[in-house]
C-alpha cells in the first residue's frame, strides 16, 4: 500500500505544536470556598467532581492526539526515506 | 460592609464572627463569602475560555490536516477522534460558562439576602437596646410609682388626731404625692410606648432576618438546580482516551497507510479478534484492503503457516477481509465469503429492494441455490454439491456498486488445472436483478466447453464483477477500467500465489477473458501483473488503452501467440466503444495478437454470433439504437463458434479453435 497516502509531515508536526502550544501543565481547577450554605458548597463540589475529570479527559485526549501526530510524521518520513532509497536504486538500474 | 478587590472585581466582605441571637439565629442565616463566589465565577470563566481555546485549536488543526495535506485511513481515524474531542471541549466550555452565569446570579442573590439580613440584625440590635432601656425606665417608674402609692396609703391611714395645721400639711403632702404619682404614670405611659415600639422593631427585624434567610434558601436552591443542570455532556471515559488501544489502532493504520508491507504486518501481528475489533472501529479498513491489498505472496506465505483452527478463526472473525484477500486459495475465500453472505442474509437492516438486497438474491441465483428454502440452510455446501460446483469467490456488498464473483467448477484447478477469469463490460454493475446470475451463466457455458475440450483436467471459471462497470454515459472514459484493472491485477497475481505457494502448483495456469469494456479492464490488468498469465481473450473489444502498445506489453507466456481477439461482423456496438474513445482494436495486425472467428460454421454445427451481447435474447436484433444478439447467438451462448473458440483459446488449445487462429500480427480472423 506504499505511496497511496498523501501526507505533509511538516504540517503534521506543525499541527502537533498547535494542539499543545505550551506543553502539558497542571490542569486548573475550581478552588474550594464558602460559596454559600451547605447546599451551595456541595453543589460546587459536585460540579468540580464531575467536570474535573471531563476537563482532564479533554486535556489527556489532546495530548495523546498530539503525540500521535508526531509518531505519524516519524512513520511517514521513514517511508519517504525508504522511497528515496528505492528511487536511488532505480536510477542506477537505468 | 467593607469592599475588597477580587480577581473578578470589587466585592463586599462581611464579618464572619457575629452574634445573630438578636434575630434569634444561632448562626449566620445567610452564610457565604462574596469573595469566594466572585473567585468561583472568575475560575469558571477562565476554564470555559481555556476549553474554548482548545476547541478552536482542534478545529484549526482539523482544517489544516484535511486532505490533501493528509489522506488515508489513519488520517480519517485521527480526524474523527479530533472532532469528537473538539465537540466534547465545546460542550464542556458551554457548561462551564453556564455554571459561571449561575454563580453570577447566585452572587447577586446572596449579596441581596446578606444585606437584608445584616440590616435586620442592625435593626434588631438597636431595637433590643431601646427595648432594654425602655424596660429599665418602665421598671424604675413602676417602682417609683409603687413607692408613691405606698406613701399615699400610709398617709391616708395616719392619726386623725392631728392638729388642723397638720391636717392641712398632710393634705398638701398627699396632693403632692398624687401629682408626682400622676407624673410618673404619665412617664410610665410614655416609657411603655417606647417599650412597645422597641419590641415591635425587634420583632420586625427578626421577621426581616427570617425573610432574608428564606430568600437566601430560595436563591441557593435555584443556584443548585442550575449547577446540577450543567452536569452532563462530559467525556467520562478518560481511560479510553489515554489508553493504548487507540494508539495501537492508529499506529497500525499509519503503518498500513505508509508501507507496502503494513497490511501484511497487520495480519501477522494481530489476532483474529483484535483484527475484528480494529475493523469494527474502522470499517473503511475493508475498502483499504480491497483497493490496496497486501502482497499476495506474503499473504499466501502467512496463511500457509496457520493451523486449520487458526484459519477458521480468521474466517469467522473477519470474513470480509479473508474472503477478498488475493493470495488465499479459492476454498478459503469461498468459505469466508459464505460466512459473511449468510450473516447478510439474516441482516434485517438490508432491505430486499435495496441494491444490497437485490444482490443477495442475485447471488443466490448465481450460486444455483435460490430454489432451496428453509431455515439454517448451508448455502456454501449446497452450491458446492452442484454440478459443476459453485462458490462466492469475491464479495463486497457495501461497495457502490456492490462487487462479487462466482467461481464455477473445481477449485482443485488452482493446484493442477486451469483457471479462467471472465470480465464483463458496460451495464453489468451489480444492484440490478440477474446481473451476476447472467454473467455466471456465461461462465458456466465456458466451463462446459472447456470440459468438453479437456475432460481430464480440472477447470475453474470465475464470473468476476469485481469492478464498477460503466454505463452508456461513462463507457468512453478509461477510469472504471483503470480502477477495475488495478484490482484484477491483484486477483491474478493472487491466484498465482494461491496456486503456487498454497497449492504447490509449479506451473499455475491462468487465462483471462474480457468482453466489450471488460477487454479494456483486462488489457490494463494483464499489462501490470507481476506473474505472466497463459492466455488472454478479447471478445468484441471496446478498445485497449492506447498506452498499451500491443500484445508485447501484455504479460502473457508466449506473447502474442496467446493473445486472441474476435468480434462478430454482425456486432454493431463494439466499434463505437473503440472509435469514440480512441482506444485501439486488438484485432488489428499491429496489435500483435491473433484472431479467431465468431461468425458461425454451420458445417461443423457452430452458430454465429449476431450481436454484441454475451447471451442473446429474443428473435430479432432490436432497433437501430439498441441492437442486441438474438437468443442463442451471443458470444457466450452454447454451441456458438465464439464460445468454442473462446474456450479453446483460453485453454491454449490452438488446434481446437474452429477454423484456426491467425498468426500473431496477422490481425482479425474473418470468415
Amino acid at each position: 500500500m506504499g505511496g497511496v497516502v498523501a501526507v505533509d509531515t511538516a504540517m503534521l508536526r506543525e499541527a502537533r505544536s498547535e494542539l499543545t502550544p505550551d506543553g502539558r501543565g497542571t490542569d486548573p481547577k475550581v478552588t474550594a470556598g464558602r460559596f454559600g450554605g451547605g447546599r451551595a458548597v456541595s453543589t460546587v463540589d459536585r460540579f468540580e467532581s464531575y467536570w474535573g475529570s471531563g476537563r482532564s479527559t479533554v486535556t489527556v485526549g489532546l495530548d495523546a492526539l498530539a503525540r500521535l501526530l508526531g509518531s505519524a510524521a516519524d512513520v511517514f518520513e521513514g517511508r519517504d526515506a525508504a522511497d528515496a532509497d528505492a528511487f536511488g536504486v532505480d536510477v542506477r538500474a537505468f | 460592609m467593607p469592599l475588597t478587590r477580587t480577581r473578578s472585581g470589587w466585592t463586599f466582605v462581611r464579618s464572619e464572627y457575629r452574634d445573630w441571637s438578636p434575630v434569634l439565629f444561632e448562626g449566620d442565616p445567610t452564610p457565604g463569602e462574596q469573595e469566594a463566589v466572585q473567585e468561583l465565577i472568575y475560575e469558571l470563566r477562565s476554564l470555559a475560555e481555556g476549553l474554548n481555546g482548545k476547541r478552536q485549536r482542534m478545529l484549526r488543526v482539523q482544517g489544516t490536516l484535511a486532505a490533501p495535506a493528509w489522506s488515508g485511513i489513519a488520517a480519517d481515524a485521527f480526524r474523527d477522534r479530533l472532532l469528537r474531542l473538539a465537540q466534547a471541549a465545546q460542550t464542556a466550555a458551554e457548561q462551564h460558562q453556564a455554571a459561571a452565569d449561575a454563580s453570577h446570579r447566585w452572587a447577586g442573590a446572596m449579596q441581596s439576602s446578606q444585606s437584608a439580613a445584616d440590616l435586620a440584625l442592625e435593626s434588631a440590635v438597636e431595637a433590643q437596646e431601646d427595648l432594654e432601656r425602655a424596660q429599665a425606665v418602665v421598671g424604675t417608674l413602676t417602682a417609683d410609682h409603687a413607692a408613691l402609692l405606698g406613701l399615699l396609703l400610709t398617709q391616708q391611714h395616719s392619726s386623725p388626731s392631728a392638729s388642723p395645721r397638720d391636717q392641712v400639711a398632710a393634705a398638701e403632702a398627699t396632693a403632692s404625692l398624687r401629682r408626682r404619682a400622676g407624673d410618673i404614670e404619665a412617664d410610665l405611659m410614655v416609657a411603655r410606648v417606647h417599650l412597645d415600639d422597641a419590641q415591635q422593631r425587634l420583632d420586625d427585624a427578626r421577621s426581616r432576618a427570617r425573610t432574608a434567610q428564606n430568600e437566601f434558601h430560595t436563591a441557593e436552591d435555584l443556584f443548585a438546580r442550575e449547577m446540577e443542570a450543567t452536569l452532563h455532556g462530559a467525556l467520562r471515559d478518560t481511560a479510553e482516551w489515554e489508553s493504548a488501544r487507540f494508539t495501537t489502532t492508529f499506529t497500525t493504520l499509519t503503518r498500513l497507510d505508509a508501507t507496502t508491507s503494513g497490511s501484511i504486518d497487520l495480519l501477522g501481528t494481530l489476532s483474529p479478534d483484535q483484527f475484528a475489533a480494529l475493523l469494527a472501529e474502522n470499517p473503511g479498513l475493508m475498502q483499504q484492503f480491497w483497493d490496496n491489498p497486501p502482497d499476495a505472496e506474503a499473504v499466501a506465505t502467512w496463511w500457509k503457516k496457520l493451523s486449520p483452527e487458526q484459519r477458521e478463526q480468521w474466517c469467522q472473525a473477519v470474513p470480509t477481509i479473508i474472503g477478498n484477500l488475493p493470495g488465499l486459495d479459492a476454498d478459503t475465500r469461498i468459505h469466508a465469503n459464505m460466512i459473511q453472505f449468510t450473516r447478510d442474509l439474516a441482516d434485517p437492516t438490508i432491505s430486499p429492494d435495496s441494491p444490497q438486497g437485490i444482490v443477495l438474491q442475485d447471488i443466490l441465483k448465481a450460486l444455483g441455490v435460490n430454489k432451496f428454502s428453509g431455515p439454517l440452510l448451508d448455502y456454501e455446501k449446497l452450491a458446492k454439491q452442484l454440478t459443476p460446483p459453485r462458490g462466492l469467490l469475491c464479495y463486497h456488498l457495501h461497495n457502490d456498486p456492490p462487487l462479487a464473483a462466482v467461481a464455477v467448477g473445481e477449485t482443485q484447478a488452482e493446484k493442477d488445472g486451469k483457471v479462467t477469469w471472465m470480465v464483463p463490460g458496460m451495464n453489468s454493475a451489480l444492484g440490478e436483478p440477474n446481473r451476476l446470475a447472467g454473467w455466471t451463466n456465461g461462465a458456466l457455458n465456458v466451463y462446459d466447453e472447456q470440459n468438453r475440450l479437456e475432460p481430464a483436467s480440472a477447470h475453474m471459471v470465475v464470473a468476476w464483477i469485481g469492478y464498477a462497470p460503466p454505463d452508456m454515459s461513462s463507457v468512453l472514459s478509461g477510469d472504471a477500467a483503470r480502477k477495475g484493472g488495478a484490482r484484477l491485477t491483484r486477483e491474478l497475481d493472487g491466484q498465482w500465489a494461491a496456486s503456487g505457494i498454497l497449492g504447490g502448483n509449479p506451473d499455475p495456469y491462468t487465462a483471462v477473458v474480457g468482453h466489450s469494456y471488460g477487454t479494456t479492464v483486462v488489457g490494463n490488468a494483464v499489462s501490470d501483473v507481476g506473474h505472466n498469465v497463459q492466455s488472454v481473450v478479447f471478445l468484441a473489444s471496446a478498445g485497449i488503452e492506447s498506452d498499451i502498445r500491443g500484445a508485447k506489453d501484455l504479460h502473457v507466456d508466449g506473447g502474442g501467440q496467446h493473445v486472441y481477439a474476435s468480434e462478430s461482423s454482425r456486432d454493431g456496438v463494439a466499434w463505437m466503444g473503440r472509435d469514440f474513445s480512441g482506444r485501439s482494436d486488438p484485432r488489428e495486425a499491429q496489435f500483435g495478437g491473433r484472431g479467431f472467428s465468431s461468425e458461425g460454421d454451420p458445417t461443423n454445427g457452430f452458430a454465429p454470433t449476431d450481436g454484441h451481447d454475451t447471451l442473446g435474447y429474443g428473435t430479432d436484433n432490436g432497433i437501430a439504437f439498441s441492437p442486441h444478439a438474438t437468443a442463442g447467438h451471443g458470444y457466450l451462448n452454447k454451441d456458438t463458434e465464439a464460445i468454442r473458440n473462446t474456450a479453446a483459446a483460453s485453454l491454449g488449445h490452438d488446434h481446437n479453435i474452429n477454423g484456426g487462429a491467425t498468426a500473431p500480427g496477422e490481425g482479425a480472423k474473418r470468415r
